[in-house]
């Protein structure tokens, strides 16, 4: 019973970690990416779509991610080729995948009000991970995004701390014209990690439709790509952070589907809620000194 | 081999209409210290820019080492060895200063902080730059700590050409001292150093070879031995009138300015201001002098009534309570900033609408409750003109002016109304060129001649000199004893670094 809820946990934690991670990545780069939510349901409606066709989860999850880089590409021609600004740009992404994933949605499939029943992503069990003792079974069992997720926060915190290339992207994000004096493309930088986040937000849509829901809806990203960006900024830039505030996320999700279950007398709206609402509750109370990039959504990319 | 490292023939640039190099020749030799002089906008930094390929010239050749050379990038010419130091140092403050010089260094894989922190330290050892301890962030250490950092990144690899602009203008004298020697030291080894300046006095300190310009022409040129104070002031200024008024003393008026028990602590606990008293009379220019955070910003802010209610003390102007920065407008109180581009000005706004940003002003200029564009530009530009600022466009936006244009306007809003009281300025003369820092001072003095009380908040020695009556130092919130005519230089420098006299 508990197990099982921490697994239900874990894998609706997993699209808010992978939106997140990549959040994170461009931010400490410098950039905003305010589209994340329409970057993921873009590719929750694309790995849904292919998934479908297909009869093959995987390969709606890398067409999924596939279609989040070429949305985060549309983001970099945007905002740092054509120089428009930063939340324009995230603003007319997010209006743009709900608005066109939902007309093609309708294209494709009608208006009847019929679910579409998606092909699962299947469990990867990687050997030796049920054996660790207390939180084993709850890793055991879930699929391969959950686990790139999850090596992603420690691959993140080395990226940025240990390595030459972090500390390139830090530079660029905290002061670009630094980095630029010292010969670094900033403009470059920026555009390969907006692909990186790009496809990474992809997945995070690709992990709901095909793991966490098993269908798609029209707008079915419900406002997770906010909460990733919520999850960066409260989890103070750090990939831990961004760790534990998309857990509190996918776990108090994983109860409000519980209590729904168990028919306990709360509005079905106000269970909706809960997640979003005590995820920023935590987020908010945990101390901690905010450290935002200090060139964060500056288009002043000089290189 | 030649000495010669650097040879610059007849370099030209354009921007526009503006000639802003034209036909410039420069020689730059092994082991020597060659000094840049001009006023600004004489081209010092066009000139450098495209010596160390930030810029590319419109016509002209460039010689490195004897090979003909044409930059493309900044890179190419840092991988050439010209190794630049600019003004504002491009650090990342978050950073240590090992991750700084990593950066540097192109660093790409694995890095280890124990082994970076060892790099910095072999490093700074080999080139003979104290950094301290690596492992401090950038924006924990002072300005001149931060400038060792940024020398020792353009050393990483020994440039033939080390290019330093203006780096003395946020260094306390003692930290001059240091670059300076530090330079020498440098030179010594064989590199050919340029220091790009508007200071005469660090020309005959420093350089062994001084080139002038002058509106993008080299004007002069040759060791710094063969100029005299004089000379270089005239090549550098040319025929335009300098004003060298020297202060005519007036009898002080009353009292217009009272401070008492000025104090100041920041959330985190450091204290700012540590029981200030201060006053100054009409016809009297009070300078305080000291480096940049020992407590500037936080008297300013006092003073002109930004801050009053959570910190303690009281502040008269004309024997009135100054409880607002309201108040102190009220009361005829001027107030030039030392941030000019965050406290001064908007932008984005026309000239005209900056003059205006003045409450009183607003009053007048608009009787009916609202402003007519036309009118008010056509009024703005007598005033901009008395100011000389240029171009005297009222309706150009104030973010294109240029720095020293700015402060004119700034001072033309603020020192170009009848019936000031006091007129506070901090650093009112940073990043001006010679006139116009003397244009700035004379103005200063005239107000004080008016009736009004001044004091000027000043980092620069050179100013301190130029206009004071009476100095005080002021070193880590503590207002040093106000000296009475004598004004030793060396003992304000010494004050100033809290080296003695901390009475």
């Amino acid at each position: 019973m508990l197990e099982s809820f921490l697994a239900a946990g874990l894998l609706l934690a997993t699209p808010i970690l992978l939106a997140a991670l990549g959040e994170l990545l461009v931010e400490r780069t410098g950039v905003l990416n305010i589209g994340v939510e329409g970057m993921m349901l873009t590719g929750a409606f694309v790995a849904a779509v292919v998934a479908e066709m297909s009869a093959d989860a995987t390969w709606g999850a890398l067409a999924g991610m596939a279609a989040g880089v070429g949305v985060g590409g549309l983001f970099a021609w945007a905002a740092l080729v054509l120089g428009t600004d930063q939340i324009i740009v995230g603003a007319a992404i997010n209006l743009l995948a709900l608005g066109g994933t939902g007309a093609l949605y309708r294209a494709l499939y009608g208006t009847t009000g019929a679910a579409l029943v998606l092909p699962t992503l299947p469990a990867l069990p990687l050997p030796g991970l049920g054996a660790i003792p207390g939180i084993g079974p709850v890793l055991a069992a879930q699929n391969g995004l959950v686990y790139v997720g999850l090596a992603l926060v420690p691959a993140l915190a080395f990226l940025f701390r240990r390595t030459g290339l972090g500390l390139r992207l830090r530079a660029i994000g905290d002061h670009p014209r630094a980095a630029a004096s010292l010969g670094y493309g900033v403009r470059r930088y920026k555009i390969v990690v907006l692909l990186m986040a790009g496809g990474l937000a992809g997945l995070a849509g690709a992990t709901l439709t095909l793991a966490a829901t098993n269908t798609f809806v029209e707008g079915v990203t419900a406002g997770r790509g906010f909460v990733a960006l919520a999850v960066v900024v409260f989890g103070r830039w750090s990939p831990a952070g961004v760790l534990a505030g998309a857990l509190v996320f996918g776990l108090v999700n994983a109860l409000q589907f519980q209590l729904q279950a168990a028919s306990v007398a709360v509005p079905h709206q106000v269970a909706l809620m809960l997640p979003y609402l005590v995820t920023l509750a935590v987020l908010v109370a945990v101390p901690g000194r905010a450290a935002a990039p200090r060139a964060l959504g500056a288009n002043d990319t000089d290189a | 081999m030649s000495d010669v490292v650097l040879e610059v023939v007849d370099v030209r640039k354009r921007f526009g209409d503006v000639v802003a190099l034209d036909g410039v020749r420069l020689e730059c030799r092994r082991g020597e210290i060659h000094a840049l002089l001009g006023e600004n906008g004489a081209g010092k930094s066009t000139l450098m820019h495209v010596v160390s390929g930030l810029l590319s010239a419109d016509g002209g050749g460039m010689r490195l080492q004897g090979a003909e050379v044409r930059w493309r990038s900044a890179d190419e010419a840092r991988s050439a060895g010209i190794a630049m130091v600019h003004q504002h140092f491009m650090l990342v403050p978050t950073m240590t200063v090992s991750e700084n010089l990593a950066l540097a260094r192109q660093v790409l894989g694995m890095v280890a902080p124990a082994s970076l922190d060892a790099d910095v330290r072999r490093l700074a050892a080999e080139r003979g730059i104290d950094v301290g301890d690596p492992r401090r962030c950038v924006e924990e250490l002072s300005v001149g700590e931060q400038q060792r950092v940024e020398i020792l990144k353009a050393l990483v690899d020994v440039p033939a050409l080390l290019i330093l602009d203006e780096p003395t203008a946020v260094l306390t004298p003692s930290e001059v001292g240091d670059l300076f020697a530090l330079l020498r030291e440098l030179a010594s080894q064989g590199t050919a150093i340029i220091i790009v300046t508007h200071k005469l006095a660090e020309v005959f300190a420093i350089a062994d070879r001084v080139s002038v310009l002058r509106r993008g022409a080299l004007v002069a040129s040759g060791p710094a031995s063969g100029f005299d104070h004089d000379s270089l002031a005239r090549e550098m200024v040319g025929d335009q009138a300098v004003d060298t008024a020297g202060t005519s003393a007036v009898p002080p008026g009353p009292e217009r300015l009272r401070a008492r028990g000025l104090r100041w602590t920041s959330a985190d606990g450091r204290v700012g201001l540590d029981g200030v008293d201060l006053e100054v009379r009409g016809g009297e220019i009070v300078v305080v002098a000291g480096v940049e955070g020992n407590g500037q910003q936080e008297l300013q802010s006092l003073l002109s009534g930004v801050r009053t209610a959570d910190v303690g003390g009281e502040v008269h102007v004309d024997g009135r309570l100054v409880a607002s920065a309201a108040d102190a407008r009220d009361a005829g109180l001027a107030i030039v900033p030392a941030d000019r581009r965050r406290d001064g000005l908007v932008a984005e706004m026309p000239l005209w609408e900056n003059l205006l940003l003045g409450r009183e002003d607003l009053r007048r200029a608009a009787p009916r409750g609202w402003l007519v564009p036309s009118e008010q530009s056509r009024r703005a530009r007598p005033r901009l003109e008395a100011f000389s600022v240029r171009p005297a466009d009222p309706d150009l936006p104030a973010g294109a002016l240029s720095g020293g244009n700015q402060q004119r306007l700034v001072l033309a809003r603020e020192l170009g109304r009848d019936g000031l009281s006091v007129v506070i300025a901090t650093s009112p003369t940073r990043g001006l060129d010679l006139v116009a820092t003397r244009a700035v001072h004379a103005r200063l003095r005239d107000l004080a001649r008016r009736g009004a009380a001044v004091l000027v908040l000043s980092t620069d020695l050179d100013e301190v000199e130029a206009l004071a009556g009476r100095v005080a130092v002021l070193y880590r919130g503590r207002l040093g004893s106000i000296e009475g005519d004598a004004v030793d230089r060396i003992e304000i420098g010494r004050r100033m670094a809290g080296l003695e006299g901390a009475s």
